[in-house]
C-alpha cells in the first residue's frame, strides 16, 4: 500500500520506479540525443563579438525625427530610432563598397543577403549613462568582424561631418536666394512709392487736417477779399460820383474865360415859346393842334439848348484837355484812379485765390484716398524692409554658427574606444553547448520516460488500480528474488552502468577536446 | 502422477510448500484468503460456483500463470482443501512448462470435445500432496465455442459439485486478446484479474474490467510492485 505520509517523496519514488522501469529506453535516448548534440556542436562555427563604444549626441541627430513628435520617448525607444536613423541599407552597401570590407565577405554572389544579414546583425546597444553606445557585430571570422564594426564607425563619424557641412552650405545658400528676391521685391517698392509721390505731389506729405484748414483758411481769405473788393468799389463809384458831380473847371468868374451868347437866344426863344404854349393852353385842351405843335416846338427848342450846353461843355473840356484846373477835382480823379487800381486788383486777388479754393475743393474728395494708397505703399514696403533686415542678420548668425561648429570641439559623434574583438568566443561558445548537450540529452531523455508514461499511464500502485477496476484489490505480488533472476539483474545493472559511463567517457573525451581547443586560441 | 521437480520450481522463484517462510508466500496467503472465504461460503449460486476460480490478465505476460501456479501451491498447503489448477490458456499452455512437467494425459479440450472421456481421467496428481493438474488438451480452433458449450457447463458443474472441496483454479487466456477467457470467466465463481504494475496500460487494464462487468466476483492483483506495506525493500527478500 502507498504511505501517504508525503507525496513529494512517493511522487519522486514514482519517478524514479519509472525511470528504472524503461531505464533501456533512456538510456538509448540520451545516447542518441548525445551524439546529435556531439555531432552538431563539432559542426558549429563559434562566434566573435567586436565592439566599440562611440559617443553620439542623440539629441542632435535624432532632432529631425524628434521635430514632429508630440512626446518625449524614452531612452530605449530613442536608441531604437538611433539604430534606425544611423544603420540604413545605402550606409552598409557603402561600407561593404569598400575594398578592404568586400574582400572579407570574398565578394558574396548575393550582395543583397549580406546587406540585410549585416543591418539585422549591427546593433547599437546604450552603455553607461546618456550618450554613449556600444556597436557590436557577432561573425565567426575576427578580421572580419572587428572590420565591420570599424567601418560602421567611421561611416558614423564621417556621415555626421558630411551631413553637417552640407546642411549648413544648403542653409547657406537658401538663404542668399532669398535675400535676392527679397532685395528685388524692396526695389519695386521703394520706385512705386516715389512714383505715387510724384504723381500725387502736393497732396503728399499734407495731413488731411492740415488740407482742411487749407481749404478753410482759403476760403475766408477768398471771402474776405470779395468784402474788401465791395468795399473799394463803393468808395471808387463814390469818388465816380463826386467827380462826376464836381466840375471841372473853375466857375466862369474864377476863369478868364466869356459865357456864349448863343445860348441866351435860345433861353428867349424857349421862354416866348412856352408863353405862347400857356396862352393856348388857356383857350385849348392839349387835343388841340396848335397847343401840340406848340409843345413840341418848346421840346425842341429845350433839346437844342441842352446839346448846345453840352457841345460847349466838352468844347470847354476839349479847348482846356486833362489839366483841371480844379484843384478839388484833381484830388478826387487821382483818388478815384487810386481806388481804381485797389478795385482792380482787389479783383485780381479775388480771381487768384477763388481759383486756388476751387482747386482745393476739388482736390479735397481725393486726398483721403491718395492719403490711404501711401499709407498702403509704405507698409508694403515696410514689409518688405523689414523681411529683408532679417534675412541679413539670420544671414550672419547662420555663418557666425558655422564657424563656431568648426571651432568647437563639439561633434555629433566620436570615437570613445575603437574596434576590439574579443578573442574568446561569444557566449554560447563550443564548449558551453557541448555541455549544455550532454545536459539535455539527459534531460530529454528523462523526459521522454516520464512523457511516455503521461501518454500512456500504467496501473501503479493499489490505489490506482482499485479506482480503475471498480473491484476490489486483493493484493500485491513483488519480485521473486530468486538466483537467477538476481543474477540477471545484476548483469541487467551491469550492462546499465557500463553503458552509462561509456557515454559520459565519451562526453568528457569531447568536451575536453573542446577545452583544449578554445584554451589554445 | 507426476512428479514436479519442487526444488528446481524454487531456484526458479515459485512459492514451494515446505519451504522456509518467504515474503512471496506470506503475500499469497495473504491473497488467497479472501479466495478461500469466497469459494467456501459460495454465495453466488449455483451459476457461479465460488470454488472455480479463474486466473487470467488483460494482455499476455503480466505473470497470470506464475500468480496461478503460486495460489495453487499455496492454496495446496491449506488444511481443508485441496486444489486442481487447471491450464485453460488453451492458446498458449504455460502451466505444464512452468511447472517443468510433461504429459500426454487428456486435457480440458479433449473433455470437451470427446465424449468417451471422462473427467477424472483428465486430473493428474502430483508429488504435492493437495495438488492435481489439468492439462489444456489438443488445441482446437473452436476453442471459444468449446468454452461455451453444454459440455463445458456439465464440466463445471461436475467439478464444483463432485471436488465440492477442492478449489479449482484456471489459469485462462489474456482477456482482451482473445474471447475464450471472457466466456469461461462468464460461468467461473471468482475471477482473479492479474495487472502488471508499471508496465500494463490504464486503458488496457480497464478494457479488460469493463469486460468483465458481469462477473460476480472479480478481484485484482498488482504484480511486480515493489510497494510493501513496511515489510522488505525492493526486490531483495529472505530466501
Amino acid at each position: 500500500m502507498e504511505d501517504g505520509s508525503n507525496p513529494l517523496l512517493v511522487e519522486i519514488r514514482r519517478i524514479l520506479q519509472v525511470l528504472h522501469q524503461r531505464r533501456w529506453l533512456v538510456l538509448g535516448v540520451v545516447w542518441v540525443a548525445a551524439l546529435i548534440s556531439m555531432v552538431g556542436v563539432g559542426l558549429m562555427k563559434e562566434r566573435h563579438e567586436a565592439s566599440a563604444r562611440i559617443f553620439v549626441d542623440t539629441q542632435t541627430v535624432l532632432k529631425p525625427m524628434l521635430r514632429d513628435l508630440a512626446y518625449q520617448p524614452d531612452i530605449d525607444q530613442q536608441v531604437r530610432m538611433l539604430a534606425r536613423t544611423l544603420i540604413t541599407r545605402p550606409k552598409i552597401q557603402r561600407l561593404l563598397e569598400r575594398p578592404d570590407m568586400s574582400a572579407a565577405f570574398d565578394n558574396p554572389a548575393n550582395p543583397e543577403a549580406v546587406v540585410s544579414r549585416l543591418l539585422d546583425q549591427i546593433k547599437i546597444v546604450a552603455a553607461d549613462r546618456g550618450n554613449i553606445y556600444n556597436v557590436t557585430y557577432r561573425d565567426t571570422n575576427l578580421k572580419r568582424a572587428r572590420l565591420v564594426v570599424e567601418g560602421t564607425v567611421d561611416l558614423f563619424v564621417s556621415a555626421g561631418t558630411d551631413v553637417k557641412k552640407k546642411d549648413s552650405v544648403e542653409a547657406g545658400q537658401f538663404i542668399e536666394q532669398h535675400i535676392a528676391t527679397t532685395e528685388g521685391k524692396l526695389v519695386a517698392a521703394e520706385s512705386r512709392l516715389k512714383d505715387f509721390k510724384v504723381r500725387n505731389f502736393g497732396l503728399t506729405g499734407v495731413s488731411p487736417q492740415d488740407h482742411f484748414a487749407r481749404l478753410g483758411v482759403l476760403s475766408e481769405e477768398v471771402t474776405q477779399l470779395r468784402s474788401t473788393l465791395r468795399a473799394a468799389e463803393q468808395s471808387r463809384d463814390a469818388f465816380r460820383r463826386e467827380l462826376a458831380a464836381e466840375d471841372p473847371r473853375l466857375p466862369a468868374e474864377s476863369l478868364p474865360g466869356a459865357a456864349p451868347p448863343v445860348a441866351n437866344e435860345l433861353d428867349l426863344r424857349i421862354d416866348a415859346q412856352r408863353r405862347q404854349l400857356d396862352e393856348l393852353l388857356r383857350r385849348y385842351t392839349d387835343a388841340h393842334p396848335d397847343v401840340i405843335h406848340a409843345r413840341q416846338v418848346v421840346t425842341r427848342l429845350e433839346q437844342e439848348r441842352r446839346q448846345a450846353a453840352e457841345r460847349r461843355a466838352s468844347e470847354g473840356e476839349r479847348t482846356r484837355g486833362n489839366a483841371a484846373t480844379s484843384p478839388v477835382f484833381q484830388r478826387i480823379r487821382i483818388s478815384l484812379a487810386e481806388s481804381e487800381a485797389q478795385v482792380a486788383s482787389l479783383k485780381s486777388q479775388l480771381a487768384a485765390k477763388s481759383g486756388q479754393l476751387d482747386e482745393a475743393r476739388s482736390r479735397a474728395g481725393r486726398v483721403p484716398q491718395v492719403e490711404a494708397e501711401l499709407a498702403q505703399l509704405n507698409r508694403d514696403y515696410e514689409v518688405v524692409r523689414r523681411t529683408y533686415d532679417q534675412l541679413v542678420a539670420r544671414r550672419e548668425s547662420a555663418s557666425l554658427g558655422v564657424k563656431l561648429d568648426e571651432s568647437s570641439q563639439l561633434a555629433d559623434f566620436r570615437v570613445i574606444e575603437p574596434a576590439r574583438v574579443t578573442p574568446t568566443p561569444v557566449f554560447p561558445s563550443r564548449l558551453h553547448l557541448g555541455l549544455i548537450g550532454l545536459v539535455a540529452s539527459i534531460g530529454i531523455g528523462v523526459a521522454v520516460a516520464l512523457g511516455l508514461e503521461k501518454m500512456h499511464p500504467t496501473v501503479r500502485g493499489v490505489r490506482m488500480l482499485e479506482q480503475l477496476s471498480g473491484r476490489p484489490v486483493l493484493g500485491t505480488v513483488g519480485f521473486a528474488s530468486t538466483p537467477a533472476w538476481v543474477q540477471a539483474s545484476r548483469r541487467d545493472w551491469r550492462r546499465l552502468i557500463v553503458a552509462s559511463v561509456l557515454l559520459l567517457a565519451l562526453q568528457g573525451a569531447w568536451l575536453g577536446w573542446l577545452l583544449a581547443r578554445s584554451v589554445s586560441r | 502422477m507426476i512428479v514436479i521437480d519442487l526444488p528446481a520450481l524454487h531456484d526458479a522463484g515459485i512459492l514451494v510448500p515446505g519451504q522456509v517462510r518467504s515474503a512471496l508466500a506470506e503475500q499469497f496467503r495473504h491473497l488467497k484468503r479472501p479466495l478461500l472465504r469466497n469459494a467456501r461460503s459460495n454465495a453466488e449460486g449455483p451459476e457461479h460456483p465460488g470454488t472455480l476460480i479463474q486466473v487470467t490478465s488483460a494482455l499476455p505476460g503480466e505473470g497470470k500463470t506464475y500468480c496461478a501456479i503460486n495460489l495453487a501451491m499455496s492454496m495446496a498447503m491449506e488444511v481443508d482443501t485441496g486444489v486442481i489448477l487447471v491450464d485453460a490458456d488453451v492458446i498458449r499452455p504455460s502451466v505444464f512448462a512452468r511447472l517443468g512437467v510433461e504429459s500426454t494425459a487428456p486435457g480440458l479440450l479433449d473433455l470437451l470435445t470427446r465424449t468417451d472421456l471422462a473427467l477424472p481421467d483428465a486430473l493428474i496428481s502430483t508429488n504435492v500432496p493437495k495438488l492435481t493438474l489439468m492439462g489444456a488438451g489438443n488445441p482446437s480452433l473452436r476453442s471459444t465455442e468449446l468454452l461455451a458449450s453444454a459440455a463445458m457447463d456439465r464440466l463445471l458443474r461436475q467439478l464444483a459439485t463432485e471436488y465440492a472441496d477442492h478449489v479449482v483454479i484456471f489459469d485462462a487466456p489474456p482477456l482482451l486478446l482473445t474471447s475464450e477467457s471472457v466466456v469461461l470467466a462468464s460461468k467461473v465463481g471468482q475471477v482473479v484479474m492479474v495487472v502488471e504494475s508499471g508496465a500494463t496500460r490504464q486503458d488496457s487494464v480497464r478494457e479488460a474490467f469493463v469486460a468483465l462487468r458481469h462477473c460476480p466476483v472479480v478481484l485484482s492483483v498488482l504484480n511486480k510492485c515493489d510497494e510493501q506495506t513496511g515489510k522488505g525493500r525492493y526486490g531483495y527478500y529472505e530466501r
